[in-house]
């Protein structure tokens, strides 16, 4: 029962630390509004079986930034003293969906992307193990195809249009009715937001569930420990150590032990999940769907 | 030529010069600002030329072509400001646009997304059952029809790759058994969100470490169908050949977390509502030694078209409850009543002394059949400890009528066949385990009690009457040993004892021959069997071998008299043999997609009681049968190759199939043709037997036009050994089929299905061949000219192939118009609109051909209603 505690009152410390970190983060700019896609991934376990991996992101659209993030992790940023609040009363039991919510970030290998910032840059952070990286290279001039198909999908009339982008093929549904040209993760550039985007692989999908009007800062946390590398070196050192097919059967092999400052177990989530250094682990993982080269 | 080079530059420089238009310039705010992100767009007749956005310095640049376009705009657009757009002229090749943008509050819609079709974990693919739903779909039958890989029979059986489904749940809970018919033509499609196929399905949690190879469908509902009373009246009234028709029913159900209930009850003359809805697809009512040696007169069915006339009512009342987190208590109770009757004529070729022998039959089968069914499970589904207990009874009441006119060259008689039976079934099936570390321990028992009190037919002349009693048990015990989580060793004990009763009479003129047959038949065996899997589980290999001891003790009494003479016969059979089977079993997974599996044994089985029955039965007005008074006993080796591989998100589906068998049996079947009168025996002569088969299956929806395509092909082989007339021959047999179907709405006021089959069959014995075939194509058209409407029409038509050079061709056409609103379903159906009478088709036995031509119902017109809620 102690050990419970003990446990329990750590994971506590570990989210109000990271809660923290987000109080501090600069603002860079002030969101028109706030759209939540549905990010699905289909891949493969650690034992080579199908599975569909789903995950809620928040894509905030600023005047000159948009920021791509996870839900979790938007709701941190933005709504820190309602999660503060149900971390500090939460029992085990409801604590565990939001711990594996965040563990997404980790069997999804998802990255923090702003695009447009600096200006004309996009910029990525992601932790690759336990080693904290931010990249940042020019923002992508995508060379869309524009079709003439056009469907309705949540109400809105969008249009279809097709592009290359780092070595995937994208089909993707925009609507001109969201005069913005941004889109799901580093999709941009089209006359209208985009709604809905595939690869032709099958493997990564985006659909936006949610859209809301919301003025809310965007914030780029000051953080001295992400080790600055450019945009292209950050995705070559994710796709190796990822693509990598040791990392789904035994993640922890890659984990450099000196490295590590705490460690937390989480039994009750599904599956058990650690923390390592208040960073999500797990002693499996997924296997990795490169989304670009 | 320098000049002439120059020329032709200048004037493609010149034209080229005239179709670029390029336009500039700022976009600011009311504050003068820059606006940086505006989407700037170059328009013209509603066609986008080009578009591009503002820098931070709120600039923006266009060039593109617009060769003889007219009426082009510049439209400027951002989240935060007002839309503004401005005419331009092309003829002005470089143009100057500074706009000043107007702040607003712009408010966005709600958005709803439809739910992505399809989600795979791991061995589960999860359906958005509303993304693949057709405009005019009503059941959960006509929903998972629509879905890749899954195939519903005419029956309703529900396969997924070519493998049928062994449990279907609604919401996790298996409240229906096999009868799960019930649900998917009651249930209405918009009830069910998701479906699921679960494959590699352990049903006991205990043995999620098995291997299996089990397929289970579960159905998730809507919120709206969750935890309130569903009720659905239907009634139609209708008119068939100038006669009054109608049908009433009531089906309601009610699903919570802890409890379902369903409960049907129906009634009508009209065709075949509902007729197939307590169909068990998983165990059928087993049928008695009386019912199967003294069998009724049902022929004459059609592939194709309504044949029957049948008046019936049925009622049913399902229900489960989850008594906690693994145990459940469920309760199942039917019954129905029926009355049908049709008619057909055949013709019939025998081959007798080097003959052929002609006979020509017209049947009206008439059958009344009153059925009743209990049953009651209990189940404590655990990870450590599992039980479950089953009991079940089944009673029968049937009349059965079959008035036959013979024609046989010129002469024409008329024979009556009557048939009154009865039986009753009840069983028990107790199945326990418990796991200690990791090792299992399993108990079974299976008691059955079988019994028709009487089986009484009169054919012409002839009575024959029979009954049987039949007390069959079976107990199993196995101890599972988990070496290591690759290695698995099985210990399996079963100790089975059954004995069986039948007695028959023939009377016969003043002849009267009495046969009795009981006995024992007692069979203990162990199979012990080994298992080995990677640990990945990527792949597994089983194997055992199974022995056998089965001994038999039966005593076969006759009298046979004729006049005042009497003939006395006794003999008892023993027999005392142990058989030894062993298995083989093997997967690969290539992946979670696509795997391959091979399953082969060896099976010895004996002919049961029935082979000792030597006092002649008549089982219809020209047919005796003889048993050869010998236990068959039957060696088979068994092998099935499958190949199974799907593509879920490409929604392409594949599988392939063959199989392999080959056997020897030491009685060989024998058919006497004289004159009019058929003699069926077994002699006690050593016969072989061949067949093999292959299959293959592809599936693909096209979500975006909402199309489903699947094409089957399957072939067959085999080979048969038997006696005609006293001579032996070897029949060889050949067949082939193929099936392509689509069901494509390319347009949503539209929808429409092709089915194209082609089956041919080849027979050869003695330099004697014979060949069939058919051609099968299935067309339907709806239209939807609102979305509540649906104009549909379907037609079929068959041609099929007679005898070596007469075909036969045969057209059905119906139509309907259905209109949903959102409490009823109304249905005008208009069916056989040619008024088809007659369906013709021919089969082949051994050396015989039989060509049959059976009657069809008329044109019949039906309103339908049915209430939802």
């Amino acid at each position: 029962m102690m050990k419970t505690k003990l446990i329990t009152s750590f994971i506590f410390t570990c989210v109000l630390t990271l809660l923290a970190q987000g109080q501090t983060a600069d603002s860079i700019d002030v969101s028109r509004f706030k759209a939540v896609y549905t990010y699905k991934l289909n891949t493969l376990d650690h034992e080579n079986k199908p599975i569909t991996d789903s995950v809620a992101m928040v894509l905030q659209v600023g005047d000159k930034v948009q920021k791509w993030m996870t839900r979790s992790a938007y709701e941190k940023q933005v709504h820190a003293e309602e999660v503060r609040k149900i971390y500090t009363n939460a029992t085990r039991e409801e604590i565990a969906p939001h711990l594996e919510e965040n563990a997404k970030v980790f069997f999804m290998h998802i990255p923090t992307v702003w695009t447009n910032f600096p200006e004309g840059k996009t910029t990525t952070r992601e932790f690759i193990v336990l080693d904290k990286f931010e990249g940042v290279g020019d923002t992508r001039n995508i060379q869309w195809e524009l079709s003439t198909d056009t469907q309705t999908i949540s109400g809105y009339p969008c249009h279809a249009a097709s592009a290359e982008v780092a070595g995937l093929t994208w089909n993707v549904w925009y609507t001109e009715e969201v005069p913005s040209t941004s889109g799901p993760w580093k999709l941009h550039g089209l006359p209208g937001l985009i709604i809905k985007a595939e690869d032709s692989n099958n493997y990564h999908s985006f659909c936006l569930n949610e859209l809301v009007m919301e003025e809310a800062v965007i914030t780029y946390p000051q953080d001295a420990k992400y080790v600055k590398t450019t945009e292209k070196k950050l995705i070559e050192q994710h796709n190796k150590i990822f693509s990598n097919k040791k990392f789904a059967t035994n993640p922890p092999f890659f984990i450099d032990h000196s490295k590590i400052e705490t460690i937390t177990i989480l039994s009750f989530t599904n599956p058990p999940l650690m923390e390592i250094n208040l960073l999500p682990f797990c002693n499996t993982c997924h296997v990795l769907r490169e989304i670009e080269k | 030529m320098f000049r002439i080079t120059s020329y032709i530059f200048l004037i493609l420089f010149t034209l080229s010069a005239q179709a670029q238009v390029k336009v500039s310039g700022m976009v600011n705010d009311t504050s003068n600002k820059p606006v940086a992100g505006v989407i700037v767009k170059m328009m013209s007749e509603g066609n986008m030329l080009a578009f591009t956005t503002t820098n931070s310095q709120g600039e923006y640049s266009l060039e593109t072509k617009a060769d003889g376009k007219t009426d082009v705009r510049i439209e400027f657009s951002h989240i935060s400001y007002e839309r503004k757009q401005e005419d331009i002229d092309i003829q002005k090749k470089i143009l100057k646009l500074n706009i000043i943008l107007t702040p607003k509050t712009i408010e966005l819609k709600e958005v709803k997304v439809r739910a992505n079709p399809l989600i795979q974990k791991g061995d589960t693919l999860s359906y958005d059952l509303a993304s693949f739903l057709g405009k005019g779909d009503v059941t959960l039958e006509d929903g998972l029809k629509r879905l890749p890989g899954i195939s519903v029979s005419d029956n309703g059986s529900i396969s997924y790759l070519g493998k049928s489904i062994s449990y279907f749940y609604i919401e996790g809970l298996d409240m229906l058994g096999g009868r799960y018919n019930l649900a998917t033509q009651n249930m209405p499609a918009e009830y069910a969100s998701k479906v699921e196929v679960l494959r590699h399905h352990r049903a006991r949690k205990i043995d999620e470490d098995e291997e299996s190879d089990a397929v289970a469908l579960n159905v998730k509902l809507n919120q709206k169908a969750k935890f309130r009373p569903i009720g659905q009246p239907v009634a139609g009234v209708g008119v068939r050949e100038e006669n009054l028709i109608g049908h009433l029913g009531l089906s309601g159900m009610m699903f919570t977390d802890t409890f379902q209930l369903l409960g049907v009850i129906k009634g009508g003359n009209h065709g075949n509502f509902g007729s197939n809805e307590l169909y068990d697809h998983y165990s059928n009512r087993p049928s008695t030694l009386a019912e199967n040696k003294l069998n009724g007169w049902n022929g004459g069915r059609p592939p194709l078209g309504d044949y029957r006339y049948i008046s019936n009512g049925f009622g049913t009342l399902n229900g489960i409850v989850k008594l906690d987190s693994t145990r459940q208590l469920r309760a199942n109770g039917a019954y129905s009543s029926e009355y049908s009757h049709n008619s057909y004529s055949s013709s019939t070729l025998y081959m007798a002394d080097g003959t052929n022998l002609a006979i020509g039959e017209t049947f009206r089968p008439m059958t009344r059949t009153n059925e009743i069914m209990i049953e009651v499970r209990y189940e404590d589904n655990n990870s450590n400890h599992y039980l479950s207990e089953n009991i079940r009874m089944f009673g029968l009441l049937q009349d059965n009528e079959c008035h036959v006119t013979t024609t046989s060259g010129s002469l024409s008689t008329f024979n009556r066949q009557r048939r009154d039976a009865e039986s009753l079934v009840l069983q028990n099936n107790l199945y326990s385990t418990i796991r200690r570390g990791q090792h299992k321990l399993s108990v079974q028992s299976d008691i059955s009690f079988l019994r028709t009190p009487e089986v009484m037919m009169k054919m012409n002349g002839i009575h024959q009457s029979g009954q049987s009693t039949e007390v069959n048990t079976n107990h199993n015990t196995s101890f599972q040993l988990n070496l290591s989580k690759k290695w698995k060793i099985d210990l399996p004990v079963s100790f089975k004892a059954d004995y069986k009763l039948i007695e028959t009479q023939l009377l016969y003129s003043t002849k009267d021959n009495n046969g009795r047959v009981n006995g024992w038949s007692i069979t203990p065996s162990i199979d012990p069997s080994a298992s080995w899997k990677t640990n990945d589980n990527r792949l597994y290999i089983g194997m055992g071998i199974a022995l056998r001891w089965m001994n038999l003790l039966y005593k076969n009494k006759e009298r046979r008299t004729e006049g005042a003479s009497e003939v006395l016969n006794s003999k008892d059979t023993h027999m005392s043999k142990p058989f030894w089977e062993p298995h083989l079993s093997f997967r690969y997974t290539f992946n979670g997609n696509s795997e391959i599996g091979l399953k082969a044994e060896l099976t010895n089985s004996s002919g049961d009681i029935l082979d000792l029955l030597t006092a002649p039965v008549q089982t219809n007005y020209r047919h005796n049968s003889v048993a050869s008074g010998v236990i068959g006993k039957n060696k088979a080796w068994i092998s099935n190759l499958s190949f199974k591989h799907q593509i879920p998100f490409s929604y392409l589906s594949f599988n392939a199939g063959m199989r392999w068998q080959q056997g020897k049996t030491n009685v060989l079947s024998s058919q006497m043709v004289d004159g009019g009168s058929i003699e069926t025996a077994k002699i006690f002569r050593d016969s072989h037997w061949k067949n093999g088969s292959a299959n293959f299956a592809i599936s693909k929806n096209c979500l975006d036009i909402n199309t489903k395509l699947t094409f089957r092909a399957n072939g067959g082989w085999g080979s048969n050994e038997s006696l005609s007339q006293g001579t032996f021959i070897t029949t060889y047999s050949t067949n082939y089929g193929l099936d392509g179907q689509a069901t494509i709405a390319p347009l949503s006021w539209m929808e429409f299905t092709l089915d194209g089959q082609y089956t041919q069959y080849f027979t050869r014995w003695s330099g004697h061949n014979n060949t069939t075939n058919e051609v099968r194509t299935y067309a339907h058209l709806s239209f939807f000219p609102t979305s509540q409407l649906e104009i549909r029409s379907n037609y079929d038509y068959v041609r099929s192939q007679i005898s070596e050079d007469t075909h036969k061709d045969f057209s059905l056409l119906s139509a309907s118009v259905q209109y949903k609103t959102k409490r009823t379903i109304w249905k005008l159906s208009l069916n056989n609109l040619l008024n088809t009478l007659h369906y013709s088709y021919t089969t082949y036995s051994v050396t015989d051909r039989f060509t049959y031509d059976c009657n069809l119902m008329g044109r019949t017109i039906m309103l339908t209603l049915k209430i939802t809620n």
